[in-house]
């Protein structure tokens, strides 16, 4: 028996206010979502959830704030180090705070992901980007790393990007394809990237047919990414610091830097108790045309250079701080002083060519106390003069490149 | 269930709010079984974490 047009009626009726109550709940979802990212974002500085590292709201949320500063790195950021920035800066010493983004085994790529992800949001806005001289010390990125910093939403941002010149999205597709592994389970990210890669003229008539359903799968993403974010704080019981803050004083960074030699020194000595795997020791310089070959064809140039690409367009502030080479264990193993140069001469091309500022603390290659590791993580004294630089730079204290 | 559904019958208003709150259930079961972002990432070894 066919229902008859009045029963008909009532069911469309019927769906199109069920519809209706479910957007306007959904959108009434999302501004709550939104005003809570807003309202506690700045007690996640310290956080490293996936929530914050992997979606794109807390980041996007963190860069509308004046008071914060974003870094970017990698696991130097969340090892338990006296002096780390996220901690130094965490009462508002000097009027704002280090919101630290990064893991271990964050490269340039994975980097690039994130702050293209936030996409207008970066228009005029300063980032520091902490850079690890090791990464460029090996030819590829390993794909366990780049995987275990992989964001589906931040990659199909980049791939859908209108924010983003077509050139630099086929150029990063042509990266973002060298590790399959991560695009396996998205079939539209996975065809998109492929298109902006191959970059025939089929190629781009089928990656603009596919835009529409491209944006969709975004602001599908972004809704949960907002509702992942906020049951984030509410899960964590994120409390509002309520506390009245100083607001913007000088630091005395000389008594700070003692203070941190200290703590570096007791920090070393309880260190050599658990002393690190011997060096294979080499002749001076032994090694030097194997180190100069690996450093010419590493991947992590590429990346960080259309990570400065991507700055550009997007038209960040960007601040590179690349933490000093671990100068006496390289020494130690055949890698002279002429060809550890080699890092910080093609370091400082990008950063003139790019116009990013770039601090490069040399004078601590040989200091043991500067680092904790030699795995290039900082010590707390490493970590001060960063502070130094993170706190000029935020105060607009560092000379022009 | 024949008296239900002649009660319903006579009345339309009824019927159509409470199809309206089945379909709301639905979309909403919807949202509650696919609606949740995945951002966790495979588990990576490092060497130093």
């Amino acid at each position: 028996m066919n229902p008859g047009p009045a029963a008909s009626r009532s069911h469309l009726t019927a769906a199109f206010a069920a519809l209706l109550v479910a957007g306007v709940a959904l959108a009434a979802g999302l501004v709550w979502c939104q005003r809570t990212e807003h309202r506690y974002v700045h007690e996640l500085a310290t956080d490293f959830s996936d929530a914050k590292l992997q979606g794109v709201a807390l980041q996007k949320a963190a860069f509308a704030e004046d008071d914060l500063l974003l870094l970017y790195g990698s696991s130097e950021l969340v090892k338990e180090i006296p002096n780390k920035a996220s901690e130094f800066f965490y009462e508002y010493p000097t009027g704002f705070r280090v919101f630290a983004v990064g893991k271990p085994g964050t490269t340039a790529l994975a980097v690039l992901q994130k702050l293209a992800a936030i996409g207008h949001g970066l228009r005029g806005r300063k980032v520091a980007i902490s850079v690890s001289p090791s990464s460029y010390f090996a030819e590829s990125v390993d794909p366990g790393y780049y995987a275990g910093n992989f964001s589906d939403l931040q990659a199909t941002e980049i791939a859908f990007s209108y924010a983003l010149s077509h050139e630099l999205k086929r150029d990063v597709a042509r990266r973002m394809l060298a590790y399959p592994k991560t695009l396996e389970d998205d079939w539209l990210l996975h065809f998109a990237l492929a298109r902006l890669a191959h970059d025939s003229p089929l190629d781009h008539a089928l990656y603009t047919a596919l835009l529409p359903l491209g944006k969709l799968q975004c602001w599908i993403g972004r809704a949960q990414d907002h509702f992942e974010a906020a049951m984030h704080i509410v899960d964590a019981q994120i409390r509002e610091d309520a506390a009245e803050h100083p607001g913007a004083k000088k630091l005395n960074w000389d008594e700070t830097f003692k203070r941190a030699e200290v703590i570096a020194k007791t920090m070393r000595a309880k260190a050599k108790k658990s002393p690190a795997p011997a060096l294979v020791k080499r002749p001076h310089g032994s090694r030097d045309k194997a180190f100069l070959q690996t450093l010419a064809h590493a991947d992590e140039w590429s990346d960080c250079e259309l990570l400065l690409r991507a700055l550009r367009e997007l038209h960040g502030k960007p601040l590179l701080l690349s933490m000093p080479v671990h100068g006496p264990d390289l020494e130690a193993t055949g890698v002279s002083a002429e060809a550890r140069h080699a890092y910080l001469a093609r370091l400082q091309e990008l950063s003139t060519k790019y116009r990013a500022p770039l601090v490069y603390y040399g004078q601590h290659e040989e200091d043991p106390n500067f680092f904790y590791d030699n795995l290039d993580h900082l010590g707390a004294k490493g970590w001060v003069y960063y502070n130094q630089t993170l706190d000029d730079f935020y105060h607009e204290r560092l000379p022009n490149p | 269930m024949k008296t239900v559904g002649a009660w319903l019958e006579a009345h339309p208003r009824t019927r159509t709010a409470l199809l309206a709150l089945y379909y709301l259930a639905i979309i909403a079961g919807l949202i509650a079984i696919y609606g949740r972002g995945d951002f966790s990432t495979p588990p990576f070894v490092y060497q130093e974490f």
